[in-house]
Order: structure tokens, then sequence, then C-alpha cells
């Protein structure tokens, strides 16, 4: 699970544009400034490409934190 | 318990399924959805109402409010995701897009009309419009004689014109026999009356099925942006309007969505096509995603309204 943080870790940095970002579990659309609406689908386009997985518009528009991003990445992961 | 769920919990007996709506959001498409919502409730009086009148009448025509909401929201962003990286919409023929969406009915039928309605209540930006259309607009149209609304879409438009003015009739127009369906639907569930409206097929890059003069009032709401040639459009509707009635029209500018064809890149670039077309702007507006607390470039995502005559 660390291993997948750290790389979207990157990948948060990378679409946030800020190499400082830090993100953990519980962060949320809140915590992040500039995280709307826009940027969450954009977020989550290029999570997709990082770790070769598809989400559902459900998946995407139910995420509450990063934690429930991280869980979805590895269920994906593992099927 | 955060603040949108206690203000849903506070509205529940007032606004059943809004507030019951609003809950279900939250659990499935907060990332979406949320924030516009929490703005509207923080800032616009009228949104319960607004939302529960609108879910009201999704529900009536046995519509998935919630589901049409993300498919269209999640539709859109992800055109607009594209748009910034690229700076072009990804569509760029009119034939293309309707079969793709105007004519397929995945699309049409299970998000598209019910998920644009009820935006009108849940996109802040919408909001804004639909009060302006109502504000502005309405108020100016008479009660009397027919007007007509070039691609109607859900009919929501039409529907609330026929309402406030019960003196007047409306021919609609429309590519989309999907919208057909669900305008006519929509407006007998509202019950207007079947012969104060008719609901036919129209191309709006062909010659309006309009004589000269022949409408007291026209609506053109988001249409500018999905047609080829907007000043051809524009001058037929300007044709088929009386002199001196009102016109409501809108657009976007550097708005993707899976329909859209036509790049507006500056707001300023609206007015002219209009005055050239032969309008007469009465007033206007300038609606930007910034305005409503987005961090986004406020130059992406705008809306032009205006009252014209």
């Amino acid at each position: 699970m660390e291993i997948t943080l750290e790389r979207l870790t990157q990948v948060f940095r990378d679409v946030f544009d800020d190499d400082e970002l830090s993100v953990s579990g519980e962060t949320t659309a809140a915590d992040v400034e500039g995280w709307d609406s826009l940027t969450h689908v954009t977020l989550m386009i290029n999570v997709e490409k990082a770790f070769q997985v598809k989400f559902s518009s459900k998946e995407v528009a139910s995420l509450q934190n990063v934690a429930a991003l991280l869980e979805l990445i590895e269920a994906k992961r593992k099927k | 318990m955060n603040d949108l769920a206690l203000l849903a919990q506070q509205h529940r007996d007032r606004y059943p399924v809004a507030a019951r709506t609003v809950t279900a959001i939250l659990d499935e498409a907060r990332s979406l959805l949320g924030p516009g919502i929490q703005y509207l409730s923080e800032h616009r009086s009228g949104f319960w109402r607004e939302a529960e009148r609108l879910l009201g009448m999704s529900e009536a025509l046995g519509g998935a409010p919630v589901e049409a909401l993300v498919e269209y929201t999640m539709a859109y962003l992800k055109e607009q995701a594209a748009f910034v990286r690229s700076n072009e919409y990804s569509n760029k023929d009119f034939d293309d897009v309707r079969r793709d969406v105007y004519d397929n009915p995945d699309v049409m039928k299970r998000f598209y009309l019910e998920g644009l309605m009820l935006t009108h209540a849940f996109w802040p930006i919408h909001y804004d419009i639909h009060e302006f259309f109502l504000e502005e607009f309405v108020s100016r149209v008479p009660d009397a004689g027919t007007g007509t609304e070039f691609g109607f879409g859900h009919g929501l438009y039409m529907l609330e014109v026929m309402n406030a003015r019960p003196g007047t009739k409306m021919r609609g127009f429309d590519i989309s026999e999907h919208a057909r369906d669900y305008a006519d639907r929509l407006l007998k569930h509202g019950r207007i009356e079947p012969g104060r409206y008719s609901l036919q097929f129209a191309d709006v890059r062909e010659r309006f099925a309009a004589s000269d003069g022949e409408f007291r009032f026209a609506m053109f709401a988001e249409i500018v942006e999905h047609i080829p040639d907007p000043h051809y459009s524009l001058r037929e509707l300007r044709r088929s309007l009386q002199p001196g009635s009102p016109a409501f029209i809108t657009t976007v500018v550097n708005s993707n969505a899976i329909d859209h064809i036509f790049l507006f890149k500056d707001p300023r670039e609206v007015p002219p096509l209009l005055t050239q077309a032969g309008f007469e702007i009465v007033a206007e507006k300038v609606l930007k995603v910034s305005d409503y607390g987005s961090s986004r470039d406020p130059s992406i995502d705008v809306a032009y309204v205006c009252l014209a005559n």
C-alpha cells in the first residue's frame, strides 16, 4: 500500500503542479487547494494512466478521500 | 455530519425529495456535485425549492435523478479536462455529434436530457442562467401570440414560459426524436394543454420552417455552441421574430461537452455575432466558474447569456 501511496502522491504533484504536495489516507478535496470537480476528474484520468486501471463514473464520483482511492486502485489491480 | 448533510436533514420535512437526493449525492457523488450544491445552499435562497421542483418532475417522468446528474456531469468534466489539455473541442462535425448524441438513446434517454434539466437546480452556473431567464426574459414575454424555442431539448424552458404566460402558444424545434419525446412528457406532466404547443423536427443548419416575423418571442438557449454556422442560424432566428420581440440567447466560452463544436475563446466574441445577425442586446451577463469559488483559470468555463430584441 505504501508503494502505491508514494506513486499516487507523484500523480497528485503532477496534476496540482506542486512538488511539495503531500497526501495521506485522510486527505480529502477540502484539504488541497484547487481540488474541484474538474481537477478531480483530471486526477482520476491521470491515476488510471499511472496505474493502468479503469474506473467507472460511479467509482470516480463516490470517492471520499485518498484512502478510498488507494483501496480502489488496489482492488482493481488484483483483478 | 458535515454542513450539507445537516442542511439536507433540516430541509427534510419541507423539501423531502431534494433532501433525500442531496443525501444520496453526498454518498455517491460528493466529489463531483458536493461543492456546487454547498455553494447553492449557502448563496441561493431558492435552491431547495428549485431542487424539489425539478426533481419532482424528473421522478414523475420515471427518471433516475442521481444517476442522470452523475453521468451528465461526468461526461461534461471528461470533455472539459480534455479541452484544458488541448485547447480544442473534441468534436468538430455536427453529423458525428448527431449520430453519437442526439440520435443515441443510450445517451439521450439514459442521462443527457434528464441530467441537463436537473443541472438547472444543481449546477450553480446553470441555476443562475435559469434565474436570468425567469427574471429578464419571461417577465418580458407578452401573454399572447406564438413563440418558439429552437433546440428545446428537455423542454424545461418551454414549460416555464407557457406556465407563466397562459395566453401564449409555442412552436418548438429540435433535431432529436428523444428530445421531442422527453419534452412532450414534461409539458404534459406540467399540464400544458396539447393545443398550445407543437414539437417539430428541424435541423438548425437549414432554413427555419417559419414565416418572417411569425414569433412574438424566442429562446435559443445553449444552441450556438452546438452548430457549425451560428451566424446563419441566428439570422434565421432574427428573421422569424417580430421586430422588438424578446429573445433569450445563451452560449458558452471555453467550455467543452460531448456535443459542443463551435468554440468561442473569449466572451467578447459573442455580442458582435448577435448584432451582425440583427439583434439588439438589451441585457447581458457573463458568468464565470471562478465566480463560484473555484480556483480554476477564470477564462475557462464561461457562460454568456443575454436578452435581445
